[in-house]
Formats: structure tokens, C-alpha cells, sequence
């Protein structure tokens, strides 16, 4: 055989396969790709259950005088929760009357469904999470993710037992927000992820009246626009707004809380109203 | 069981461990925003050491392995990988591919030319293409880094696991050795 010959055969027998590849139904693909990914799953779970044995036992080596410490704290915290439930309930009840009376839609309900995060895939390309729970709990692709700091993403794929979060912080993801105190929609975009800093974000079609600096950063929450993230929760920290080359906005950077590149669990709101579904998704 | 499927068996068993020991080291850099990724690893001893149609086997279903949990299209890893591969063993006849250095040093050059080739690709699809070539430069250089650390482990554990399994390429016939 001809050396050059010999030299070209590999990309020729990766060239018949890539065409054999493209002449493959997409259906077949498509359960390939589910069968493998089900085949890794316990690989993945497994070796979050150990991370949480080896937490168990490393807390198992806590004093005494700490357990009573951290007891003393928590019945602190559950009073202080006590008294935010109630005027939590009081204000929901204000918010039912007002909806009544002036005959606005509500907003959706949710069921609050908490997950482990079964791993973290942080990359410049995407920035998801793993976590343990799927289809056998009723997630819902497109249900919004939340943690102690705020929003952290949407559903973007349900598994048999796990489910991907798409984060904020991705480049995939954009949302309506708002700034803290005014009701006019901006758009967030996720995707600025520089080494050893938080994640960042980007905004464009900011009213020209609103300001931001380092040093008096503005908080964005999510507009509750669309239906898909409930309004109010926290989803950057606006530090620096510019006037955008058409000179009708502004665009501007948020700084994302660093606990997101540090979750270990998270809740998802699975939506209970057919109306606040996310498209294509079934009714519960 | 014949030895070619054991081998494929033997080989896609250490890739399955070294992407999800990968993703266990992901998960724990995940705070300082940086990632690990070594495809240039999960390709030399095929590229190096098997036959052609075996060997393109084992990296194909590889890159499935890679493809089945990232957000891209099914069959990119693996055409990347496939990629990388045939580059490797068009040239394998002039090195002394024996050498685990020379594994490590090409798995380190497939991983730069991998990384090239999404750079080219892919770059524009980011919202700030400044910052995000610094991230995938650090990106690069801590694989690069942990692909020379982990490299002669996981090039030993392959010749290992297809020892265990009675399917070493130098144990085989030459017959088998040429066509697989």
C-alpha cells in the first residue's frame, strides 16, 4: 500500500463513519444519548451519596458545647422564621384581597421540592449542576431553581432520577429582572466567567435614569415577567452601567453571588397552576 | 467473549472512571471557576497502541460518553475526539509509541489542538469573548498541568486493565494486532 495512502486511511474510516453517523434516524440518536447518560447516572449519584457519608462523619466529629451552640442558634433562627411565617401568611392574605378586587391574574403556585446537587459543571461554555432528583419527584423542564441567595437557574433537562440546572450564570440563559425599587424589565444575560473571580452577568436595555457604581451597587431581581421565575428573587448586584451605542439604554455588568459556585443543594419550584407551565411542558 | 470486545470493554471502563474523576475534580474547582478537561488522555493509547477500526471504536464511543452529559450537539465529542485520533495514528509509525512520555506529550498536543479547534469555533457564541479567552486560557493551562500529572497513571492503568483482562496489544497474535 502506498504510504501516503496509509497515512490518510484514518480520517478515510472516520469519514465513513461520520457519514454512517448522519444517516442514523434522529431517534436513535436521541435514545443513544439517554441510554448512555442513565448508564453514567450512578457513577455520578453514587459519589455524591459518599461526599455526603464523608460530611456525615466529618460532622460526627463536632464537640458537645458546639451542638448545643448550633441548637441555641437554630431556635433562634426557627423564632425569627416563626414571625416571618406570619406576616408572610398576612401579606399573602392582602395580596388574595387586592387581587380579587381589582381582577388581576395571580401569579403562579408552586410546590418547593429542595435537591442535593449531585455535581457542579462549571465550564466557559455552560454553567450547570447536577442534582438528585428528576423525573421521579415531577420536575418539570423549565421550572426556576432557587437557593439562600436568590435565583440560581431553570430546569433545562429531567432525567429518571436527576435533572439539569441550567444557572444564571450561563451564557444559555436570559431573563427579565428588575431593579430593586422600580418596575421597568431589563435583560439579564449570564456567561462572563473569569478564573478565580464570581461569575458575572451582562445587561442591556437599561432606562437611562438608573445609576450603578462599585462603590452604590444596585440589586436585580427577577421581574416575574413571562410567568416562569416568581417576581422578587434576588438575582444580581448591578456595579457598573455605561450608555450603550445607540444612546437610547444603557448596558451595564452584575456581579452574581460567589455562593453559587459553591452550591451543594437548592430548591426547585415546580409550577402547580397548568397556566404558569413552561412551554411543552405536561400538566401535573 | 472475543478479545476485541474485551478490549473495548477494558478501555471504555478506565475512560468512564477518568471523565468521572474529572467531574469530581470539576465539582470541587467549580468555586474558583476553573475546569479540567483532558480528551487528548482518553484518546492516545487507542491512537497509540490499537488497531485502526478498534481503536476508532473505542475513541468513538468515548466522545458518546462525553457527549451524553454536555449541552451540545450528540456526536461532537466523539468527531472531535475521532479527530484527534486519526491525527495521532497517521503519525504513530514514526514514534516510539511504546514510551509512556510520548503518550503523555501527544495526549498534551491533542488537548492543545482540541482546545484550538472549539476556541475557532465557539468563541463568538460567548456574551464577553475578553474575558472568556482568559478563562479558557487558565482553562487550558491547569489541564494541561493535570493531564502531565495524571497522564502515566492513566496510561499505566489501560496497559493494566487490558492485562487483567488477557487482551494486552503485545500479548496478541500479530495477526490480531494488525486487523483487530
Amino acid at each position: 500500500m502506498p504510504r501516503r495512502f496509509d497515512q490518510a486511511r484514518p480520517f478515510l474510516a472516520l469519514g465513513v463513519a461520520l457519514l454512517a453517523w448522519l444517516l442514523l434516524p434522529a431517534l436513535f440518536k436521541r435514545f443513544a444519548r439517554l441510554g448512555i447518560y442513565e448508564l453514567q447516572a450512578p457513577v455520578e449519584v453514587s459519589a455524591s451519596y459518599v461526599r455526603d457519608l464523608q460530611e456525615f462523619w466529618s460532622e460526627k466529629t463536632r464537640s458537645k458545647n458546639e451542638l448545643i451552640e448550633a441548637a441555641r442558634d437554630l431556635s433562634r433562627l426557627n423564632s425569627a422564621y416563626e414571625l416571618r411565617l406570619a406576616e408572610d401568611g398576612r401579606l399573602r392574605a392582602e395580596i388574595d384581597r387586592l387581587e380579587a378586587l381589582l381582577r388581576l391574574p395571580s401569579y403562579g403556585e408552586f410546590r418547593a421540592e429542595p435537591a442535593r446537587v449531585v455535581r457542579r459543571d462549571f465550564t466557559a461554555w455552560w454553567q450547570r449542576l447536577v442534582i438528585r432528583k428528576g423525573g421521579n419527584h415531577g420536575l418539570l423542564v423549565g421550572s426556576p431553581v432557587i437557593y439562600s441567595g436568590g435565583l440560581a437557574g431553570r430546569i433545562s433537562e429531567v432525567h429518571a432520577t436527576t435533572a439539569v440546572v441550567e444557572l444564571i450564570s450561563s451564557p444559555g440563559l436570559r431573563l427579565a429582572a428588575v431593579f430593586e425599587g422600580d418596575d421597568r424589565p431589563v435583560s439579564f444575560q449570564g456567561g462572563v466567567n473569569p478564573p478565580l473571580r464570581p461569575a458575572e452577568g451582562l445587561l442591556e436595555f437599561v432606562p437611562l435614569d438608573i445609576f450603578a457604581t462599585p462603590a452604590s451597587p444596585r440589586r436585580l431581581v427577577t421581574s416575574g415577567l413571562g410567568g416562569v421565575y416568581p417576581p422578587g428573587l434576588a438575582v444580581a448586584e448591578v456595579f457598573q452601567l455605561e450608555p450603550s451605542t445607540d444612546g437610547l439604554f444603557k448596558s451595564g455588568r452584575a456581579r452574581l453571588d460567589p455562593r453559587l459556585g459553591r452550591l451543594s443543594e437548592v430548591t426547585v419550584l415546580v409550577p402547580l397552576d397548568g397556566d404558569f407551565l413552561p412551554a411543552g411542558a405536561p400538566k401535573p | 467473549m472475543n478479545a476485541a470486545f474485551r478490549q473495548v470493554l477494558a478501555l471504555l471502563a478506565c475512560a468512564t472512571g477518568l471523565i468521572a474523576l474529572l467531574g469530581q475534580a470539576n465539582h470541587e474547582l467549580s468555586s474558583f471557576a476553573l475546569t479540567l478537561s483532558s480528551p487528548g488522555l482518553l484518546v492516545v493509547y487507542s491512537a497509540l497502541r490499537l488497531p485502526l477500526s478498534r481503536g476508532l471504536v473505542v475513541t468513538g464511543l468515548t466522545g458518546l460518553l462525553l457527549d451524553a452529559g454536555a449541552p451540545i450537539p450528540f456526536g461532537s465529542h466523539a468527531l472531535l475526539l475521532g479527530l484527534g485520533y486519526c491525527a495521532l495514528h497517521g503519525v504513530r509509525a514514526r514514534l516510539p509509541r511504546e514510551e509512556t512520555l510520548v503518550g503523555v506529550v501527544a495526549a498534551i498536543f491533542i488537548n492543545l489542538g482540541l482546545f484550538v479547534v472549539l476556541a475557532f469555533a465557539r468563541l463568538g457564541e460567548l456574551p464577553d469573548p475578553g474575558s472568556a479567552a482568559l478563562r479558557l486560557l487558565s482553562d487550558l493551562l491547569v489541564s494541561q498541568l493535570a493531564t502531565a500529572l495524571i497522564g502515566p497513571w492513566f496510561l499505566a492503568l489501560q496497559s493494566r486493565a487490558l492485562e487483567l483482562a488477557g487482551v494486552a496489544p503485545s500479548s496478541l497474535p500479530a495477526w490480531s494486532r494488525r486487523f483487530g
